[in-house]
């Protein structure tokens, strides 16, 4: 098999043996992303040039009898609103076309003390502002299952890379399921851990109070092993703790008798696709195949949930990105005549309409007039949701659903709903609104090909029960080895 | 709920964003769509929430208040649009 096919553990274990040299395997990947970036559009700017240098240091070092960490040497991509020093940032925005960070995020900043290395800026949804990486303002990242649907978003681009082997895994941001949805989407695993489990410093921030930055990887175990990674206590983010586990490796173990799995009784309706209804179900009956116990449960304030969550995201947003006025970086307007003029032209010839409805929206919700019955309701609800998963976990340790209740979508396809009141992350945005740890992995193909996933999430601070409970059932199925064959049949 | 576009206008100059009039007429017809849909949270009775009584998973931390190293000047500005001696420079602020 090709090195770009394997999987973070099985490079890592081929280099620590000297039986492939990072610089061959990187020679690898890149020959990969040109002979398929063309047609799926997953990035949005390549570090090729710097990541050979790193690769060359590292071999060196392996010569000199170096042991190097896990990650070392192994090409990532990361999505394009996540601080890197010297890599063009851009949000997926006209605004920050030219934005050269001047620091590394605290996560990237772990990442190169591990030697991983950046292979480029992943394609999203504008600020995160969108569920199909329709909405970035440069390209629409295409699904390597076929190119004429959706990838899925925010994250877009980094499923799709993943999923087409441009890159070994990605890191990128979370906010209503924008890396659980393109995984389940692309056939491949999405992890959001628990709030503040992962600093957020250097994260562009849009709703920072529903945001974590999670991985995308190829199955459970690397998810382990980058999460590993990821993980520490950072005084740059007030929201960090110190809390974590470093050992989530420690939890890929074939064992789920212990496991209660709750399955909610509001979740199923008539929006789902008859194809996930079957293999929702057939998941279902592998757990209790293994030894699981299923368990019903409630979340009886579920049918709120996508409405709070895109009432606080907005309200978030509009302040957040009330950042952008074209004085200290990014895009600027020119031939105005004043301060004034300046912020108003900047801002709108540089966000795109997406963006520019959620400000307004989030202003209009933090208005005197909509304040009490809009924000602070959504406020309200969303304790209220933290409150039914208190109860749920009460009677189980998991909590299964679908990621997406429908596949992918065909590309160009047009809807008023935006972020957060999409179909496609009903189930998904729970877990940010609740700040508890949420898995997606593969879990059946639809009739048409189309991947299909399983989301499971656990209390808050257990992703090692997850990552449990997600690698059985990757050892007893083969969903997460398929390959999007249509890709090759092109190339 | 529904908005106007009078309401468009002033949500407008709150986000200081400049709309044309078929831009303004769209965003009319998107945003009352949208409010439509967030029309379900009025069913629920949430007077009884007390949004102070949850126990925070963690609290946040803040840092001792000491002076650290930071980034150069020279770093900070070189995003800059336009600078003058060493500072942001920006049109004129008074007419």
């Amino acid at each position: 098999m090709e090195s770009y096919k394997l999987t973070v553990h099985e490079v890592s274990a081929l280099i620590n043996k000297r039986e492939l040299s990072i610089e061959e395997l990187l020679r690898k990947v890149i020959q990969r992303i040109d002979s398929t970036e063309s047609r799926l559009d997953s990035f949005i700017t390549l570090n090729i040039d710097e990541a050979l240098q790193q690769a060359e240091t590292l071999d060196g070092l392996i010569a000199k009898g170096a042991t190097l960490p896990n990650l070392a040497g192994i090409p990532l991509g990361v999505q394009d609103n996540i601080c890197t020093f010297g890599i063009r940032t851009t949000c997926a925005s006209k605004m920050l076309d030219n934005f050269i960070p001047p620091y590394n995020s605290s996560v990237i900043e772990k990442l190169r003390q591990s030697h991983s290395i950046i292979l480029g800026k992943l394609n999203m949804d504008e600020f995160g502002m969108g569920y199909s990486t329709q909405n970035s303002a440069f390209k629409f990242t295409k699904n390597p299952w076929d190119l004429h649907k959706v990838a899925g978003g925010a994250a877009g681009g980094g499923a799709a890379a993943v999923a087409a082997d441009q890159i070994f895994y990605a890191i990128g941001s979370d906010m209503s399921g924008c890396l659980r949805q393109p995984a389940a989407f692309c056939g491949v695993v999405g992890f959001k851990p628990t709030y503040g489990l992962v600093s957020r410093f250097g994260l562009v921030a849009c709703a920072p109070s529903l945001e974590q930055i999670g991985c995308i990887t190829k199955d459970v175990s690397d998810c382990a092993y980058v999460l590993e990674e990821m993980v520490f206590y950072d005084k740059k983010d007030s929201t960090s703790m110190s809390k974590g586990n470093s050992t989530y490796t420690g939890n890929l173990v074939e064992d789920v008798r212990e496991l209660r799995i709750g399955i909610p009784k509001e979740i199923f309706d008539e929006s789902w696709d008859p194809d996930v209804r079957t293999y929702i179900n057939n998941a279902i009956e592998t757990f209790k195949k293994l030894g699981a116990q299923i368990v019903d449960i409630t979340l009886p304030h579920f049918k709120y949930a996508s409405a709070a969550h895109f009432i606080i995201s907005s309200c978030e947003s509009s302040s957040n990105l009330a950042r952008y006025d074209g004085v200290k970086y990014g895009k600027r307007a020119q031939n105005v005549e004043n301060l004034e003029e300046l912020y108003c032209k900047t801002r709108s010839q540089g966000f795109g309409q997406e963006v520019k409805a959620r400000i307004m929206l989030g202003n209009l919700f933090l208005s005197n007039e909509y304040y009490d019955s809009h924000y602070k309701k959504a406020l309200k609800i969303r304790k209220l949701l933290k409150d039914d998963f208190r109860k749920a976990f009460e009677k189980c340790n998991v909590v299964l659903t679908p990621t997406s209740p429908i596949l992918a979508f065909d590309l160009g396809h047009e809807t008023d709903l935006p972020i957060g009141m999409s179909e496609s992350q009903r189930y998904s945005l729970l877990a940010n609104m609740a700040g508890i740890p949420a898995i997606s992995i593969p879990c059946g193909l639809s009739q048409e090909g189309l991947p299909i996933g399983l989301q499971l999430m656990a209390d808050a601070l257990n992703e090692g029960t997850l990552i449990k409970a997600a690698y059985t059932f990757e050892r007893n199925t083969d969903y997460h080895i398929k390959k999007p064959m249509k890709l090759e049949v092109v190339e | 709920m529904k908005i106007s576009l009078k309401d468009i206008e002033n949500m407008t100059q709150w986000s200081k964003l400049e709309l044309n009039q078929e831009e303004k007429l769209e965003f009319t017809d998107k945003f009352n769509k949208i409010l439509q849909k967030l029309d379900i949270i009025e069913e629920l009775d949430t007077n009884h929430v007390e949004l102070n009584g949850d126990k925070p998973l963690h609290r946040n931390t803040l840092r001792d208040d000491e002076v650290q190293p930071s980034l150069t000047m020279d770093l900070v500005l070189k995003n800059a649009p336009d600078t003058c001696e060493g500072m942001f420079s920006v049109p004129s602020i008074l007419d």
